[in-house]
């Protein structure tokens, strides 16, 4: 037979036991990096000296490299020189690598989307008396997230496919669940059709709702 | 109230203000003309150190400053000495009318958010814009955003009010309804310092008037004395040119 739909339908339960810890990672990966770009795009912003430089750094290197190979850097080479990271778990790695491979890319749109911001929008607040600090926190922030929130969500779908490397080093998401079965089964076509069909899913629910949470932003100010 | 002294700046080399002297009363309004390009909005945004001044002495309401050696802390206190409106507004775009407003008592005056929405729309009412508290900027005219601007600037408490051409982006026809609010305000007894192209309305509501050229202070008056009686020639020339056109 070349389509076992039994097989096939008698996947999704199991493979779908493991879309918790999927969501978990994609989730937790989704906060980190909102606030580690945000940080970045902050400090790029004001051009604060040796952070900037720093980041620049950061952003290249996360930027120029395949998120397998960060990953493997984290979880595998790292620890043999710093003894210290060998008690890192295969989850915390590939939310670390997702986080840091994600801000690299996000805290640009960041950036772009503070620097929308007109100037004289930032005159105005410095002409009334506020400090840098209530310019960003009222002003200028409130306006760059709505700038920055559609290229959030496609980070974040990037960061849902992203979650699928988790089998590399171990992790029984959904990916590495389906693979096991596949394994188990040696039917992979039903097995990957599966997997296909879940993160299709996923990612067009998420679509669904950022396009509407866009919509409403947009009518906002 | 507010008195400079040899207030400098220079872009890249070019001297832009050479040494400007101004003293104004409290309650009175200056306006300060000249030719474009002679530094009368950079003056301006010296003042309150939108951009840095060089060197000199700015006084406002007993805080007093030396712009070549200002800390941040004497920055920030100058500042709520003085407040801006801007040739293109600038209002707070993520704000609706009543919040742009009210901006500047909570953040920076820390008051009550209902004492402050209480004093906002008052003010809102007096530029005739109550019915429009809730629009945001970018559902109002350009008249419209300029008296909120107005507004905000007159929330913020400040001792000084710096007008920086407040007509120069408005369409004709918008002009009358802003220079309207301004002149009511002028009648309020708030020191204002203006600097305008609108000369017929300038020679109408200010006490004195300096008129600046090359970066410096080539005359200062009563309109009067700069319209009609002036010993300089270019300010002649100038007076009589603006209020043809």
């Amino acid at each position: 037979m070349l389509f076992d739909i039994n097989n096939f339908t008698g996947l999704f339960p199991i493979v779908l036991s493991s879309l918790g810890l999927t969501s978990e990672i994609a989730l937790l990966s989704l906060i980190g990096t909102f606030f580690l770009s945000l940080i970045i795009a902050i400090i790029r912003y004001y051009k604060i000296p040796i952070l900037t430089q720093f980041f620049n750094v950061f952003i290249t290197v996360f930027r120029a490299t395949p998120l397998v190979v960060e990953l493997f850097m984290i979880f595998f080479a790292l620890p043999c020189i710093f003894p210290a990271l060998k008690a890192m778990t295969p989850f915390q790695a590939v939310v670390l690598s997702l986080i840091f491979n994600t801000s690299s890319f996000m805290a640009e749109s960041f950036r772009a989307a503070l620097e929308s911001v007109d100037r004289g929008q930032i005159e105005a607040c410095y002409s009334l008396g506020m400090t840098k600090r209530q310019a960003m926190l009222r002003v200028i922030l409130p306006q760059a997230f709505v700038v920055a929130v559609p290229s959030i969500g496609n980070h974040f779908i990037g960061i849902i496919k992203g979650t699928a490397l988790g089998f590399t080093v171990g992790l029984a998401d959904v990916m590495g669940t389906a693979k096991m079965e596949a394994a188990l089964s040696l039917r992979f076509f039903e097995a990957y059709l599966c997997v296909t069909v879940v993160y299709l899913v996923i990612v067009l629910a998420v679509e669904f709702v950022l396009r509407l949470i866009e919509r409403r932003l947009a009518n906002l100010y | 109230m507010l008195k400079i002294s040899k207030l400098t700046k220079s872009f890249n080399g070019l001297n832009v203000l050479k040494g400007v002297d101004l003293t104004l009363e409290s309650g009175k309004v200056m306006a300060v003309i000249g030719p474009s390009g002679t530094g009368k909005s950079t003056l301006l945004r010296c003042i309150n150190f939108l951009e840095r001044p060089d060197s000199g002495i700015i006084e406002i309401d007993g805080v007093k400053i030396d712009a070549s050696c200002a800390k941040s802390s004497e920055i920030y206190r100058l500042r709520r000495k003085t407040s801006m409106v801007f040739q293109n507004y600038n209002l707070f775009r993520n704000m609706t009318a009543l919040e742009n407003v009210m901006e500047p008592m909570v953040t920076v005056q820390k008051i009550d958010k209902a004492s402050a929405r209480e004093k906002a729309l008052e003010l809102l009412g007096k530029v005739g814009l109550a019915e429009k508290s809730d629009f945001y900027p970018r559902k109002m005219s350009g008249g419209q955003q300029q008296r909120v601007g107005i507004a905000r600037a007159v929330a913020s408490d400040a001792k000084v009010i710096l007008f920086d051409e407040p007509t120069s982006s408005l369409d004709p026809e918008l002009t009358g309804e802003v220079l309207e609010v301004i002149r009511r305000l002028a009648n309020t007894n708030i020191t204002m310092l203006i600097v305008t192209h609108e000369m017929k309305f300038a020679r109408e509501i200010a006490d004195t008037m300096i008129f600046l050229e090359g970066g410096l202070v080539a005359g200062q008056g009563s309109p009067s004395e700069i319209f009609e009686h002036s010993g300089n020639e270019r300010i002649r020339k100038f007076v009589s040119m603006a209020m043809e056109g």
